[in-house]
C-alpha cells in the first residue's frame, strides 16, 4: 500500500513528465555490459554460503503451503457436494416432473426414430445436435495434436531433433518380433471385424459410431505395431486420411443439416425407416454410424502415428 | 449336501484364489521398483488369476452356452496379455542404457531405484 | 415460412464445414477462403438483424420433434446483434493478423491454424444461438480446445507455458461447468432452458430446496467466471494474451471470454430467472467480486513493465466492469452489462491488433522504455492504439464514455449502499485507467535522445533483416498494412458509432432483452 501511496504522490508532484518517461532516455547498456553483470551477479550468489540453505527453506515452505492448501480445498469442495447430493429430490417415476422427458424416449422411442437401441436413437435423432458438436470435438482435439507434433520434412525445427526422431523410430521397431507377428496376424482380423460389427449394429444392439471406431483404430494400432509401418503405409497414406475424414465429417454436417432445415419447415425429408430389428434400419442412424467410426478410427491411429513418428502417414508419400 | 450347494463352494473357492492371486499382482507391481520385476508381478494376474476366475464362474454357470462365451474372453485375454508384456519387456531390455549395470547392482547385494 | 429463419442454422452448419475444408486446403488458399467466409457471414448475420427486428425473435426446431424432447435454437434481436458484433470483430483480427501470423507460425500449419478459427466461429455461433444447456456445453467444449489451439500455434517457449496453464484452468472450468449442468438436469429433468425454468420455478417455492438450487447454480457461475477472467481467477490473463500471436489475443481476448459470459447471462435469464438470482445470494457475491476485480486489475495494470501485460490486466478491469453490470440485478443493469460486452469487443481488439506493430518498430521489444516515440514511426499504428485507448479511459466521443454514462443511469435506480458502490468503483476505475493509459500514449508519442544514438546493438541486426525483407515482398508488406488499416477503420468506426450514435444499439439493446427471457 505504501507503494501505491508513494506513486500518487510523485505523480502528482508535478514532475509529470519525467516521471512518465522513467528511465527510457538512456542508452541500454550494451552486449559486452550485459555479460559483466550477468557474471558478477553469478559469483555473488556462489560466493554467498547461506544462498542454498535460503532456497532450500523457501522451497520447503512453498510445498507445505501448496499441499496443505491443495488438501484444504479439496476436502472442503468433497465435503460440499456431498451434503449437495444428500439434499437432492428424488428422481424418478415417484416424482412425475423429472421424468417427462425420458417417458417419450422410451415409450415412443421406436416408433419414431426406428432404432431399437433407444441411446442410439436418442443421440443420432432427438438429439442430434449435440452429437455434431461432438464429433467435433474429436477432429478439434486431432489438429491441435498435428499442430503440436507434426514433423514435416520442409519445416523440420532442427536437424538433430527432427532427423532422429524419425531415425530412432525406425532402429527399434519391434515389427521382426515373432511373437508379435503371430499376434497381430491372428488377432487383426478378428479385431477389424469386431469393430465393424459393433459399427453397423448400432442402432440394433448397443454399439454405435464412437465405439466401433475406437475398435477399429486399436486394430489399425495392432498392424502397424505387427507388420511394420511400411506395410500399413501403402493402405493408409496421408491422401486417403484427409479425404477420408474431410468427407466423413462434410457428409455428417450436410446430412444433419438436411435433416434440421427440413424438419424446422415442416417439409418432409424422405429418409427411410426401414423396419426396426434390421440392419437397413433407423433411418439416417446407419449412415451416419459409419462417418463417426470412420472419423474416429483415423483419429486413434493418427495420434499413435503422430506420437511415434511424427506423421499421420508415411514421411515419403508426404 | 446337494449338488447345488458344491458348485457354491466350488465356485467361492476358485474366486478366493484368483482374488488373492490379484492381490498379489497389485501388491507387487506397486511395491517393486524395476519395471521387469513389476511385469513378473502383473503377468500372475493375467494368467494365473484369470484362469481360476473363469474356471469358477463357469462351474456355476446357467447353461452350456456360458461356458463357451466364457471360454472366448479367456482365450483372447491368454493370447494378448502375454503378448503384450513380452513387447514391454523387449522395448525395455533393447532400449535401456543402463541395464546392465542395474542387473550387476542386484547382483551384488545393493539394492537401488532404477 | 422466410428464408431468412434458417440463417443461424446455416451460420453454425457452414462454419463446421469450412473448418473441414481448411484442412484440406493449402496455406494461402485457407486464409483467403476464411476472409471471404467472414463477408458472408457477416451478410448473413445482418440480414437476420434486419428480420428479428420487424418480426421479434422465433424458435427454431433442429430435427422434426418438438421442444422438451428435440433440441432447438432461438434467434432474437440481442443475439443477432451480439453474433453480428463477434463476426465483425472476428474478419478484423483475421484480416489484421496476417502480418504477424506468417512470422510467427510454420509455414505448413497455417491451414491448421485457420481450421481452428473456423471451428470456433462455429461454437461461438452455436453459443449465442442455443437454447438448451447441455448444448451449450457442447459447444463450450469446442471453444475451449479451439481456444488452446490457437494458442499453441506459436512454438516458443513462453507461450508453450502460457498455453499450458490456460487449458489447465480452462479444463477445471469446465468440469464446474458440467457439474452445474448435471445438477440442474437432476433438479429439474429438463435439458432445454424454457421448461427447466418452469420446473426450477416450481421447486423454488419449497424452501427446503432453494438451497441445492443455489450451490448448483454457484458451481455452474464459479466454472464460467474461472473462464471468463472474474476477479480471483484472472490471474492467466497476462500470459496468455500477452504471448499470443496477434490474432489470437485479439480473438481470446474479445470473442472467447465474452461468448461464456453471454451463456451465463443466457443461462441467469432463460434457465433460472432473475428473481431467483436476486433471491439467493449469488448476484451480491458477483457484484462483491467484481467490483474488487476493476480496482485490482487497474491497480496491477500500473505495475506492468511490458505494454500486452498492461493490456491484458485492463482486460481484468473491464470483465469486472460486465459482471457488476449482471450483479446490479435489474434491466437496467443488464443492458449496461451487454452494452460493455460489445464496446469492450470492439475496443480491446483493436489494442491487441496495434500493440505488435508497435513493437516490430521498435526492434521487436514490448518493453516500455523501447516503445518511446514509436508513434513517429508507425503512424498508423499509434493513431488506433490511440483511438482505443481513448475509449478505454472514456473520453467522450468514444465507445467508453457512453458504456460508463450508461452504467451511472443504470446505478441510479439502485439504491443506498450499491449506488455509492457502482459511483466510486467508476470514479476510481477510470482515474486508474487514465493513469496508465494516458501515460503509454504520451510514452509513445514523445520522441527519444535515444533515436539519434546508434549505438543500439540490435539496430544492426534489424536494419540487415529489414532490408532482405524490403527486397524480397515489399508488395506484400503493402497489402498487409492496406488490409490492417481496413481492419482498423472497421473497428474505430464501430466504436464511433457506438460513441455518437449510442441509443441506437441501447434501444436495441433494452428491445432484445424483452423477449430475451
Amino acid at each position: 500500500m505504501k507503494k501505491i501511496f508513494k506513486k500518487i504522490k510523485e505523480l502528482s508532484s508535478g514532475e509529470i513528465m519525467s516521471n512518465i518517461l522513467d528511465g527510457s532516455t538512456e542508452p541500454d547498456p550494451s552486449r559486452e555490459q550485459l555479460k559483466e553483470i550477468k557474471k558478477e551477479t553469478i559469483k555473488s550468489l556462489e560466493e554467498n554460503p547461506d544462498f542454498e540453505a535460503i532456497v532450500e527453506r523457501q522451497r520447503k515452505s512453498f510445498n507445505l503451503l501448496y499441499y496443505s492448501f491443495a488438501f484444504i480445498g479439496s476436502v472442503c469442495l468433497i465435503g460440499v457436494l456431498l451434503y449437495l447430493v444428500s439434499m437432492l429430490p428424488r428422481y424418478g417415476v415417484e416424482n412425475p416432473r423429472t421424468v417427462e422427458v425420458v417417458k417419450r424416449y422410451v415409450e415412443n422411442g421406436l416408433e419414431e426414430t426406428g432404432a431399437v437401441n433407444i441411446v442410439s436413437g436418442m443421440i443420432l435423432d432427438y438429439r442430434a445436435f449435440d452429437t455434431l458438436g461432438e464429433s467435433h470435438v474429436l477432429f478439434t482435439a486431432l489438429i491441435c495434436v498435428n499442430i503440436l507434433l507434426r514433423i514435416d520434412i520442409k519445416n523440420m525445427r532442427s536437424d538433430y531433433e527432427d532427423y532422429y526422431t524419425i531415425k530412432r523410430d525406425v532402429y527399434y521397431d519391434m515389427s521382426h518380433d515373432g511373437v508379435l507377428r503371430l499376434a497381430a496376424f491372428v488377432f487383426s482380423p478378428c479385431i477389424l471385424t469386431f469393430g465393424i460389427y459393433i459399427l453397423l449394429n448400432g442402432q440394433i444392439s448397443p454399439g454405435g459410431g464412437f465405439s466401433g471406431g475406437a475398435v477399429l483404430g486399436a486394430g489399425l494400432i495392432l498392424m502397424s505395431a505387427g507388420f511394420g509401418f511400411d506395410k500399413v503405409d501403402k493402405i493408409f497414406t496421408l491422401k486417403i486420411n484427409n479425404i477420408v475424414t474431410f468427407s466423413a465429417l462434410t457428409f455428417y454436417s450436410f446430412a444433419k443439416g438436411y435433416v434440421f432445415f427440413t424438419g424446422a419447415n415442416g417439409i418432409e425429408n424422405h429418409i427411410p425407416k426401414g423396419t426396426p430389428g434390421a440392419i437397413l434400419s433407423g433411418g439416417l442412424i446407419l449412415p451416419l454410424d459409419i462417418a463417426v467410426g470412420i472419423v474416429v478410427a483415423c483419429t486413434m491411429f493418427g495420434f499413435y502415428s503422430l506420437f511415434r513418428r511424427g506423421s499421420v502417414a508415411s514421411h515419403i508419400n508426404g | 449336501m446337494t449338488l447345488e450347494w458344491i458348485r457354491f463352494y466350488m465356485t467361492a473357492a476358485f474366486i478366493t484364489i484368483a482374488l488373492s492371486g490379484f492381490a498379489f499382482a497389485v501388491a507387487g507391481v506397486w511395491r517393486f521398483d524395476y519395471i521387469l520385476n513389476r511385469m513378473h508381478a502383473g503377468g500372475i494376474g493375467d494368467t494365473f488369476s484369470l484362469f481360476f476366475l473363469v474356471t469358477g464362474l463357469m462351474i456355476s454357470a446357467s447353461a452350456p452356452i456360458v461356458i463357451v462365451k466364457l471360454l472366448l474372453p479367456l482365450l483372447f485375454m491368454w493370447f494378448s496379455s502375454p503378448t503384450a508384456t513380452h513387447f514391454l519387456s523387449q522395448t525395455e531390455y533393447y532400449t535401456n542404457v543402463h541395464l546392465f549395470e542395474h542387473v550387476k547392482k542386484k547382483i551384488s547385494g545393493e539394492s537401488n531405484g532404477h | 415460412m422466410e428464408f431468412v429463419r434458417n440463417f443461424p442454422l446455416f451460420t453454425i452448419v457452414l462454419s463446421l464445414f469450412s473448418s473441414a475444408l481448411c484442412m484440406m486446403l493449402s496455406g494461402k488458399k485457407a486464409r483467403n477462403y476464411t476472409i471471404i467466409y467472414e463477408v458472408v457471414l457477416i451478410f448473413l448475420l445482418a440480414m437476420t438483424v434486419c428480420f428479428t427486428n420487424s418480426n421479434g425473435c422465433f424458435t427454431y426446431t433442429m430435427g422434426e420433434f418438438p421442444a422438451p424432447w428435440g433440441n432447438e435454437i432461438r434467434a432474437g434481436l440481442l443475439e443477432s446483434v451480439i453474433a453480428l458484433i463477434f463476426a465483425i470483430v472476428l474478419f478484423s483480427s483475421v484480416t489484421a493478423g496476417w502480418h504477424f501470423l506468417k512470422i510467427d507460425i510454420d509455414e505448413s500449419k497455417i491451414n491448421l491454424y485457420y481450421s481452428l478459427i473456423n471451428l470456433l466461429t462455429a461454437a461461438l455461433m452455436a453459443i449465442v444461438w442455443t437454447n438448451d444447456i447441455f448444448t451449450g456445453y457442447v459447444f463450450l467444449e469446442i471453444l475451449t480446445l479451439t481456444s488452446c489451439g490457437i494458442l499453441i500455434v506459436r512454438e516458443i517457449g513462453r507461450t508453450t507455458l502460457a498455453a499450458v496453464r490456460y487449458m489447465v484452468l480452462n479444463l477445471m472450468g469446465s468440469g464446474l461447468f458440467l457439474l452445474g449442468v448435471v445438477l440442474l438436469y437432476d433438479l429439474s429433468g429438463h435439458l432445454l432452458m424454457v421448461p427447466m425454468k418452469k420446473a426450477i420455478t416450481e421447486l423454488a417455492a419449497d424452501p427446503q430446496n432453494v438451497q441445492v438450487i443455489t450451490l448448483s447454480v454457484a458451481i455452474l457461475t464459479i466454472g464460467l467466471a474461472i473462464k471468463s477472467g472474474l476477479f480471483p481467477f484472472h490471474f492467466w490473463m497476462p500470459d496468455t494474451y500477452g504471448w499470443a500471436t496477434p490474432t489470437s489475443a485479439s480473438i481470446l481476448s474479445s470473442l472467447v471470454s465474452k461468448g461464456y459470459i453471454f451463456l451465463l447471462l443466457k443461462i441467469y435469464c432463460r434457465a433460472i430467472g432473475l428473481e431467483f438470482i436476486s433471491r439467493s445470494g449469488i448476484e451480491a457475491v458477483v457484484f462483491v467480486l467484481a467490483v474488487c476485480g476493476i480496482i485490482f486489475g487497474s491497480f496491477s495494470a500500473l505495475y506492468a513493465g511490458n505494454i500486452d501485460r498492461m493490456v491484458a490486466f485492463s482486460s481484468a478491469a473491464q470483465t469486472g466492469y460486465i459482471y457488476m453490470g449482471l450483479g446490479m440485478g435489474t434491466i437496467a443493469g443488464l443492458t449496461a452489462a451487454i452494452f460493455q460486452i460489445i464496446c469492450h469487443a470492439v475496443t480491446k481488439s483493436l489494442l491487441f491488433l496495434s500493440t505488435p506493430y508497435l513493437a516490430e518498430a521498435s526492434s521487436n521489444s514490448l518493453l516500455f522504455k523501447k516503445l518511446q516515440g514509436s508513434a513517429h514511426r508507425e503512424k498508423t499504428a499509434g493513431f488506433f492504439f490511440t483511438v482505443a485507448s481513448l475509449s478505454m479511459v472514456g473520453i467522450p466521443i468514444f465507445a467508453g464514455f457512453s458504456m460508463k454514462v450508461i452504467f451511472a443511469d443504470a446505478a441510479a435506480g439502485l439504491g443506498g449502499s450499491r449506488f455509492l458502490t457502482v459511483m466510486g468503483v467508476l470514479a476510481v476505475s477510470s482515474l486508474l485507467n487514465a493513469m496508465y493509459f494516458i501515460r503509454t500514449i504520451v510514452r509513445i508519442y514523445s520522441k527519444s535522445e535515444r533515436e539519434e544514438k546508434s549505438e543500439d546493438p540490435d539496430s544492426e541486426n534489424k536494419s540487415e533483416n529489414k532490408s532482405e525483407n524490403k527486397e524480397d515482398n515489399k508488395e506484400e508488406i503493402e497489402i498487409d498494412r492496406f488490409s490492417y488499416t481496413t481492419a482498423g477503420i472497421i473497428l474505430t468506426a464501430v466504436n464511433i458509432f457506438l460513441g455518437l450514435f449510442s441509443w441506437i444499439t441501447v434501444e436495441a439493446i433494452v428491445k432484445g432483452l424483452a423477449s430475451f427471457a
